[in-house]
Formats: C-alpha cells, structure tokens, sequence
C-alpha cells in the first residue's frame, strides 16, 4: 500500500529520508522519476541516502505504477516520492485509489511561481494539479518536516491567492 | 523521541544539534554540552550528571565524540552510577538521528540489544563515496516488471 506520496523537488534527502519515513513507519521508498533511471549519479546518491532498513525500489513513472499496482506488495508500507505535481497526477491517474494522501514539501521556486511555505513554491497548473487531486478524494497538505506547521489545502490556496 | 545528551569537545555537540534539528524539526529531548580547555574531569562528570538527574528515571543516552577522550571518560564515570543510562562514542548526525528516533523498550537489556544493532548499523554508513560511483556500471534499473 501507498502509507504517502510526497512530493518534493529533491526527491529524497535527509527530511525526508529520516523524518519523513520515520513518521510514517514506511519500509519502502519508491521513488517515480523518468530521469533517475539512467543518471547513475542520482542512483549513488540515493542509495547513499537510504536509512538501513528501508527498501529503496527507483523506477520510471509507468514502472513505479506497475509496482504500485501488483498486488503482491499490498502489505508494505511505501513512501512514493515524485518530484513534481504533474509526475504525482499521472502516477496517480493510473492506480486508482492507492494514494490517498499527498503530502507536499520542497517545491523549488522558478517562473511565474509562487511561494506558499518557507521552502515551497507552486505554479497556476500546480494549483490546478492540487485541485483536481482533491476531486479524487485525496488529502493535500504541505509540511516541511513532522514538527513543522502542516498547511491544509486551503492555507495553501489562501497563500496562493494572497 | 529518546533523551540524549551529547558530550563533545568544544562547541561541536552545539553544533551538531542544531544540524539534527535542521532534518528532525524541534528536538526538546536532545542536550548539548561541551568541554573546554580548561575543564576538568570533576566538572565534566558533574554536568553530566545534572543533565541526566534533569531527565528523572527515563533512558538516557549519553554520545561522545571520541572514543579516545575525555569526554568518553567523564562518560563512564557517570555510566556506572546510572541503571537507565547508555554510553555511545563516535558521534555523527545519522547515528544522533537513529538514536533519538529509534524507540526503546523499559527492559535494559533489550535496550542494549537495539542499541548494539543501531551502533553496527551506523558503522556500516561511513563509505567512501569514490567507490560506489566509480564502480562497475549498475545493471540496468529493472523496468515496468512491479517488482521493487
């Protein structure tokens, strides 16, 4: 099962790679990214990044959805970490209702963003991304790390539009 | 989260500790102390012993910087006079992170065990980076088979 999709610009590291899996008690991080796969830098660097222990599966979009949906790993409990909203969206659109909660942290700032969280930045179609993830029924909520203050989907809005 | 006391030659455990917050967020059960120069054993032991009687009866794990220093030392003064303390020497920030986080049972002994396991472990993350990159090429990432 999907304990949580984070998602987060720098996919995995020490936030999330100790905080986060700790909160969530998961044994798999999974992470979906279509570049990953053939950058052997980015490969050492999360294997580096690891804690002992926890399984780390890195797949392309369509291969982290294939593991998503086989039923064999329906007992684990897997932090799937994309890197952007739209990579979230479409891994999402095609496991049904696995993910249920999406948790955002780490959104790099860029053109025509805005910020949202201390480290958080979001654009329009991000915003539209977060609209229509919540139209599946799933939770969005921002957070940096577990002892920071958690933004529900409306502060996010509201900061959004302020 | 677990209580912990660092011990360190100068202003290192300070330091450390506010790197752990940097990924853990507020930790309120972590200290930090430090020797200097010009303290001696006596004084180290005592503040030692301040900040683990501060915790009441509850676990305590203090971490030393070097096995080798008088830090470890005033440690072991302080370890022997103490049934819920713990000694653990080599500090580093996922040795700090994994014994503030790791959940500890009541019975001591099999507090030890974990502590044993989660000190192999951290042994085993000190790598030399230069042979995991320059090392054979990886097999190819498995594709879309849904395995892990």
């Amino acid at each position: 099962m999907i304990t949580i999709l984070r998602v987060d610009d720098r996919l995995l590291h020490g936030q999330v790679a100790v905080a986060w899996t700790n909160y969530y008690k998961v044994d798999v991080i999974l992470l979906a990214n279509d570049k990953m796969i053939t950058d052997k830098t980015m490969q050492t660097a999360f294997r580096l990044a690891t804690p002992p222990g926890i399984t780390l599966s890195m797949k392309s979009l369509d291969g982290a959805i294939a593991v998503i949906n086989n039923p064999k790993h329906a007992s684990r409990r897997i932090m799937l970490i994309t890197r952007t909203m739209q990579d979230a969206e479409y891994v999402c659109g095609k496991t049904g209702e696995a993910v249920r909660e999406m948790l955002l942290g780490g959104l790099k700032s860029g053109e025509g963003k805005k910020q949202i969280d201390m480290n958080s930045y979001m654009s329009e179609d991000d915003m539209a991304v977060l609209e229509r993830m919540e139209q599946k029924g799933i939770t969005v909520f921002m957070q940096a790390d577990p002892t920071s203050r958690r933004l529900d989907s409306s502060e996010i809005r509201k900061n959004y539009n302020k | 989260m677990n209580n912990v006391v660092l011990l360190t030659h100068g202003e290192f455990s300070k330091g450390i500790a506010q790197s752990c917050e940097f990924i853990l967020g507020k930790v309120d059960s972590l200290k930090a102390l430090s020797i200097s120069m010009d303290t001696s054993m006596i004084q180290a032991e005592k503040m030692l012993q301040e900040t683990i009687c501060s915790y009441g009866e509850a676990p305590v794990i203090i971490i030393t910087d070097i096995a080798a220093g008088s830090t470890t030392q005033a440690g072991l003064q302080v370890l022997t006079r103490y049934k819920n303390v713990y000694l653990v020497s080599g500090l580093n920030l996922g040795l700090l992170t994994e014994l503030l986080l790791t959940e500890l049972p009541d019975n001591r002994e099999e507090c030890l065990k974990i502590l044993r396991e989660i000190v192999q472990q951290a042994r085993e993350t000190i790598t030399l980076v230069n042979d995991l990159a320059d090392g054979e090429p990886e097999a190819e990432l498995s594709e879309e088979d849904g395995e892990l």
